[in-house]
Formats: C-alpha cells, sequence, structure tokens
C-alpha cells in the first residue's frame, strides 16, 4: 500500500501569497508612515480626550449658571431676588460656555479619529473665550497651548489628512507605531 | 524581494509592500520656534480678549456694577450697608484716579496683543515679516508687562487701603461674639496677605512673560533661524505636500 503522499516529509507550502486584507489604501498610509517621522501624533489622542473633558466641565459650569438664574427668578427664596442682576451675567456667560462645550466635545470625538484638525483648532480657540468664567480659564489656556502645539506638527497634519481621507484610526496608528 | 513572490509561511508577519523612498517635504521648523510662535499666538489672543473687556470695564464699569449688585437687604445692620456704599463709592475713585493710566495701557496691551498674534501667526509659517514683526512685538510687551507690572502694583496698594477701611467697618458693624476668635485681627491680615499672594502671582506670571519674550527676542535672531525664514522654496504650512 502506498501512502498519496510521503508522511515524513514537511509540507511544502504550495499557496502563494496573499496580502493581508486590510483597508485599500493602507499601503498608501503606510508608505507615508515608513518615510515619516511620528512627531507628536501620539499626543492626538490625548489632546482628543482633554477636549471631551474640557467641554463636559464647560457645559456642567454652563448648566450651574442656568440653573442659578432660573433659581433667582423662580426660586421660592424671596431673598434671592436681589441677585437677579448676577443671574442674568450668569446666563450670559453660561450660554457661550455652553456653546463652546459642545464644540469641544464635537471636536475630540472627531479628532480622536484623527479628522477634522481644522475644527479642533477651532475648539482650542474658541474656548479661550471661557476666559470669562474663570473656573474653566487655567485649563483652558493650558490646553490651547498644548493643542496647537501638537496640531501644527507636520505629522500629525499628515495623519489628519490620511484620516480625513476616510482611514480609520486603527490603521493610521499601526502605519505610525509599528514601523521605525 | 516584493511580498507577492515571497511563499506562504504563518509564523512570519506579513511584511508591508515595499515603497520606493520619497522623504517627506518638510519645513523644518524647529520645535522652539513652534513653541514660541503658539505661546505669542496664545498670549497675543488673551490679550486682545483682556484689552477688550478693559475697555468695556473702563466704559461702562459702574453702571455695570450697579446693575448686578445684590440688592441690600432689610434684615442687614445700617453699618453695613453704609459701609458696602462707602466702599464702592472708594472703588470708583481709585478707578477714576488712575483712569489716565489705565486707558493707554489698555490700548498699550491691544497693541502688543495684535502685534503677538499676527506675528505669531506669520512666523508659524515661516514668513519672513512675521519673524520681524514677532521681533517688535516681543520689545513692546516687554515694555507693556513692566510698566503694567508697576501701574498694577500702586493700583493695588490703594487698594489694599480702601478694602482694610472696608473690613474695619464692616466689622463694627456686626454684634461681637466673645467666645470666638477675634475677627477684627484675624480679617484684615486675611485681606492684606490676600492682595498680597495676588501680587506676587501677577507678577511672577508678569516675570515669565517677559521671560518668554526676551528668549523670543534672542532666538528670532540667531543665524539658523533666520535662514528658516529666508529659504523661499519651502512647503506651505498648513498643508503639506501628500
Amino acid at each position: 500500500m502506498t501512502l498519496p503522499e510521503d508522511p515524513y516529509q514537511s509540507p511544502k507550502a504550495q499557496q502563494s501569497y496573499e496580502p493581508p486584507k486590510w483597508s485599500s489604501n493602507f499601503s498608501d498610509a503606510a508608505a507615508h508612515a515608513a518615510g515619516a517621522d511620528r512627531g507628536l501624533i501620539g499626543h492626538v489622542p490625548i489632546i482628543a480626550l482633554l477636549l471631551i473633558a474640557q467641554g463636559v466641565s464647560e457645559i456642567v459650569f454652563g448648566l450651574f449658571g442656568l440653573a442659578f438664574t432660573a433659581l433667582v427668578y423662580w426660586g421660592p427664596e424671596k431673598e434671592l431676588s436681589g441677585m437677579r442682576g448676577i443671574g442674568l451675567l450668569f446666563a450670559g456667560i453660561s450660554v457661550p460656555c455652553l456653546s463652546i462645550g459642545v464644540l469641544r466635545i464635537v471636536a475630540g470625538i472627531f479628532n480622536y479619529h484623527y479628522r477634522r484638525r481644522i475644527l479642533g483648532i477651532t475648539a482650542l480657540a474658541c474656548g479661550l473665550c471661557t476666559l470669562i468664567t474663570g473656573y474653566c480659564a487655567p485649563t483652558a489656556i493650558g490646553l490651547a497651548i498644548y493643542g496647537l502645539i501638537v496640531y501644527v506638527n507636520e505629522p500629525v497634519i499628515m495623519a489628519f489628512q490620511l484620516g480625513d481621507s476616510g482611514r480609520p484610526r486603527s490603521e493610521i496608528r499601526t502605519a505610525y507605531f509599528t514601523r521605525r | 524581494m516584493s511580498a507577492e513572490s515571497q511563499t506562504f509561511d504563518p509564523y512570519r508577519s506579513p511584511t508591508l509592500p515595499e515603497v520606493p523612498y520619497a522623504p517627506p517635504m518638510t519645513t523644518g521648523r524647529p520645535g522652539w520656534l513652534t513653541t514660541l510662535c503658539v505661546l505669542c499666538i496664545v498670549l497675543g489672543a488673551l490679550g486682545l480678549m483682556n484689552s477688550l473687556l478693559g475697555a468695556f470695564g473702563a466704559i461702562a464699569g459702574p453702571a455695570f456694577q450697579k446693575a448686578i449688585q445684590p440688592k441690600a437687604s432689610a434684615k442687614m445692620p445700617q453699618g453695613f450697608q453704609d459701609a458696602q456704599i462707602e466702599f464702592q463709592e472708594n472703588i470708583n475713585a481709585v478707578q477714576a484716579k488712575y483712569f489716565w493710566a489705565t486707558v493707554p495701557a489698555l490700548g498699550f496691551r491691544a497693541v502688543a496683543a495684535v502685534l503677538l498674534l499676527i506675528g505669531g501667526i506669520r512666523s508659524l509659517s515661516l514668513v519672513e515679516s512675521g519673524r520681524q514683526t514677532l521681533l517688535i512685538a516681543c520689545g513692546v510687551a516687554v515694555v507693556f508687562e513692566l510698566l503694567h507690572a508697576i501701574l498694577q502694583s500702586v493700583v493695588a496698594m490703594d487698594m489694599m487701603t480702601i478694602v482694610n477701611e472696608y473690613i474695619e467697618k464692616v466689622l463694627q458693624s456686626v454684634p461681637k461674639n466673645n467666645n470666638g476668635p477675634d475677627l477684627g485681627k484675624i480679617m484684615p491680615t486675611i485681606v492684606r496677605w490676600s492682595i498680597l499672594g495676588s501680587l506676587i502671582f501677577g507678577f511672577l506670571i508678569a516675570l515669565a512673560k517677559i521671560g518668554l519674550y526676551i528668549f523670543g527676542l534672542v532666538y528670532l535672531r540667531k543665524p539658523h533661524v533666520q535662514a528658516l525664514f529666508q529659504n523661499t522654496s519651502k512647503p506651505p504650512l498648513l498643508s503639506p505636500a501628500a
């Protein structure tokens, strides 16, 4: 009885190599990344998360301001009626604070996926307007400085171009962080 | 050897396709220059906002203060109410006293802020006129910070006297509690140290800003930095070549 194959022989690799099924343009992304310095790309997710955190804190402040305004106008305590001027001031501060908070969160979500860099820069710049609250000012200034330094870094601009062209975050990170 | 002609080996990670190396086009902008430009842009933006708010305060400050000030409750002692009115009047008097010093300071700040903003943005794009603007801005800002620190300390001293008087009058109007701590001694000390603390903090911030501007004045004149601005065949900053 003859065996069709020699069982002691190592199997021959007869299959032809198939490239891994990554997204169609990964090769291009890798080609970009292979020659590029990774720069401050690793800081982008940190800034995105900080943008979201700052946005949440600004929204909390805005809601607190509106709640205070509502309290001095419709609250049961008669003593608070003398503070209606401050209530109006708080309302005036809270409305831009809320809108900037929402802008920051939206920008943070997009930036986390390496998309919409200009939106991120806009959120960082508009965020400086929360200086008037005092409450968010130091963090807003720090985040604006840190964020702008990262967002004008050239490899970061390149990574955002890849993100805006539709490549997922994982591919961009793989392209930049698996090769030296 | 290209990836396609390779035999399949399940234990080997797939190789990325080989492509001819094309070095990325970069502006070659050093990190220090980026940091300096960004700091100048942020300080310029903050300075501009501060000038606008200051101008609003100078024009409509007393009226605005009157509009938002909480109305005195009938339950408050008369002495307390009088002290509050006098305090507000004294504050307004100090603001009026230094009005013709603070208004030019606001204008000076606005000019320095606009120069920092424009110089910072244009220097980030490695435009030579931007470097020159930033050099002028740093020079103007150093002078402004020094003069402003002097003005702030003079105003703060006057304010401290007024606040101390106010605290004394408030404490006199409040019935004394013999069992509790002596507020007559504690409160002026707390207020004095709070004002001094804010003044020292302001000085430290001013010192840090002066340090940054002097660094800018020195750094932007270095030959290798100047050379970056002379090179005209550079790609645009905000849209690198693909």
